[in-house]
């Protein structure tokens, strides 16, 4: 856009610090001249916006000025409504020699800054083209120590250091770019470690960090602004990689959640990749991907989606969640969701999209996912019978539920006993990627003696790698050499194990015994020949 | 830094602020030379300076650091 902007003090170094916009100078200290005179340059035909930016503190020791601002304001927006009209709020410096006295009085520079920004508000509220830039933005951020000059103001009449020029240019720059609307319309947002704290699938819906407390706080504060982003007009989705009838359960039932299933316009809960979620999500919404944020702690989650999505605005959630909230505020809501007004067809939107869906398509767009797996270089650490690893395996049979054959839980005394016992051999899968080293992941147990695979599971955070593959190739290559002519594993279906059914068949393994044949037992008894 | 890293450092802020061709501010360079090392050109010289390397000259010591040898001398001294 062609800007022009005004200001009662010397603003030079901003001209280039409005990124994606021109901008033109006024002659500083001639605002209200500029406003009222039809020849000056706030009256050129091809402008699009005039930005009245205002040193606070020399406003207010111009009284006349600060008094006749407001309508001159007015004025030029009634005469020029094709053009946008920026005012900046006042923020004067509150240590003045009154010391204490400043905050009490009416007349002061605090409470004369207040009736100004209020008739700012007026303002805006009655002309449609007249949008407020608070330089609270700016104050606050970064202090008054760090954006005021003194040399330069008096050398040069320029009050502001080259940060405050920077931090106003790029707010400046991202009021105009919400004007010509927002730039984005979808936040997808994953559960596990965003939503709440914790892995479902691992430490269940009582073990997950969602509450008043401590790290629960953190994600349940970071619920609200995302609850708040939705009311003002936001679609939400999910795309989560859970069983989908415990996160559902969580999403209804979970006392101190506070996004609700009917917060989100689409859902996508399972063991689809990300991908493949997003595209189906925005096939339902008929909406571009190009209007999607997504929102994941998982970096593999994150460069997948960036390196097949691109149009997808793909954001870095800080690891400490003590920062979820100030960074979604400040790098997720302003350069992706900005707005200038917040309407009430805005809080009804989620409600439309709801309606409108049912006609679900399943896009079946097959990404090339073995291309991106080997981009992750991923390193594999099998071990057998390491006792070190004996605390960690006895924990992931309790923990893991979902990729799960058998189900069996263990205490670390069994599998010591096993990793010492000959008949028995406990393998367990270290995975660690460039993105960081998860530790132990999976684990098998294959009892020699009975030819018997007795445990098979891998951690929830791994699933989709095809990294399974890998231990249990470790785990035929064992069986043979133990010279076993063939071996056996019994599934055990669990309510949350169905991801799992279908491994073993699709890796040659034939089924023996299909317990569904006899009433009350779901097992099935796999068998591979190794000969 | 070395004097030359310093200089070069301090060459290609002037060009950077002064929106001027690398060519055209050498270690012998003084604002006479350069229309646009003016006095608005000059401010956003300092303020760069200022912000870049972590110093606050004074009021008074603005109007010297005119010179690309005389910014490098002041740097150095500040260092």
């Amino acid at each position: 856009m062609e800007l022009l902007v005004l200001s009662n003090v010397n603003l030079a170094p901003i001209a280039r610090r409005v990124p994606g916009h021109a901008v033109t100078l006024g002659e500083y200290g001639t605002v209200l001249l500029g406003l009222a005179d039809p020849r000056s340059a706030v009256y050129a035909p091809d402008l699009d916006a005039v930005v009245v930016l205002l040193d606070a503190d020399e406003l207010l020791a111009a009284a006349e000025l600060l008094d006749e601002l407001p309508g001159a304001l007015d004025a030029f927006s009634v005469a020029r409504p094709e053009v946008l009209l920026v005012v900046s709020t006042l923020r004067p410096d509150p240590a003045t020699v009154a010391t204490y006295a400043a905050a009490q009085d009416p007349d002061g520079d605090a409470a004369r800054a207040a009736r100004f920004d209020a008739a700012l508000r007026t303002l805006a509220a009655s002309n449609a083209n007249v949008a407020i830039l608070d330089l609270g933005l700016v104050f606050d951020r970064h202090g008054r120590e760090r954006l005021i000059t003194r040399a330069f103001w008096y050398a040069g009449r320029i009050p502001y250091t080259n940060l405050w020029f920077e931090e106003c240019g790029k707010h400046l720059s991202g009021l105009l770019d919400a004007y010509r609307g927002p730039a984005r319309k979808v936040l997808v947002c994953d559960l596990d470690g965003t939503l709440w704290g914790g892995v479902l699938g691992e430490d269940g819906p009582g073990g997950i960090a969602l509450g008043e407390d401590g790290v629960g706080k953190c994600h349940r504060d970071l619920q609200r602004r995302i609850k708040a982003l939705q009311e003002n007009g936001v679609l939400l989705a999910i795309a989560s990689k859970n069983d989908h009838a415990d996160a559902e359960s969580v999403l209804g039932d979970h006392p101190m959640m506070i996004l609700r299933p009917r917060d989100f316009a689409a859902s996508r809960i399972g063991w689809n990749d990300k991908v493949t979620s997003l595209r189906s999500i925005a096939d339902e919404l008929s909406l571009g991907l190009d209007s999607f944020v997504f929102l994941d702690d998982n970096p593999v989650e994150r460069a997948l989606v960036a390196e097949h999505l691109p149009e997808v605005a793909v954001v870095e959630v800080p690891t400490r969640p003590e920062l979820l909230v100030d960074w979604f505020v400040r790098d997720v809501a302003f350069p992706h969701f900005a707005r200038l007004r917040i309407l009430d067809a805005d809080r009804a939107k989620t409600e439309q999209y709801r309606a409108r869906r049912g006609r679900v398509a399943e896009a079946k767009q097959a990404i090339d996912l073995h291309t991106f797996l080997a981009s992750l270089e991923i390193r594999l650490d099998l071990r057998v019978d390491d006792e070190f690893l004996v605390e960690r395996a006895a924990q992931m049979t309790q923990k893991t539920n979902q990729f799960n054959l058998t189900t069996r839980r263990c205490t670390p005394t069994e599998i010591l006993e096993w990793v010492r016992s000959d008949q028995h051999a406990v393998v367990t899968l270290g995975y660690r990627d460039r993105f960081g080293d998860e530790g132990v992941v999976g684990l098998a147990v294959l009892d020699r003696s009975g030819a018997d695979l007795a445990l098979f599971l891998l951690s929830c955070r791994v699933i989709g790698r095809e990294i399974e593959d890998r231990l249990l190739d470790r785990i035929e290559e064992l069986a043979r050499d133990a010279q076993l002519p063939a071996i056996e594993c019994t599934f055990i279906p669990s309510a949350r194990n169905g991801v799992a059914a279908g491994f073993l068949a699709a890796r040659g393994w034939s089924v023996v015994v299909d317990g569904a044949a006899q009433p009350g037992d779901e097992s099935v008894r796999y068998r591979k020949e190794l000969a | 830094m070395s004097d030359d890293e310093l200089e070069a450092r301090v060459i290609g802020l002037i060009c950077r602020e002064l929106d001027v061709s690398d060519r055209s501010i050498t270690a012998t360079t003084v604002s006479g030379d350069i229309e646009r090392w003016d006095s608005l050109g000059h401010l956003q010289v300092c303020m760069a300076l200022e912000s870049e390397f972590g110093i606050s000259p004074e009021l008074e010591e603005l109007a010297e650091l005119d010179s690309v040898a005389a910014i490098v001398a002041y740097l150095r001294a500040a260092a």
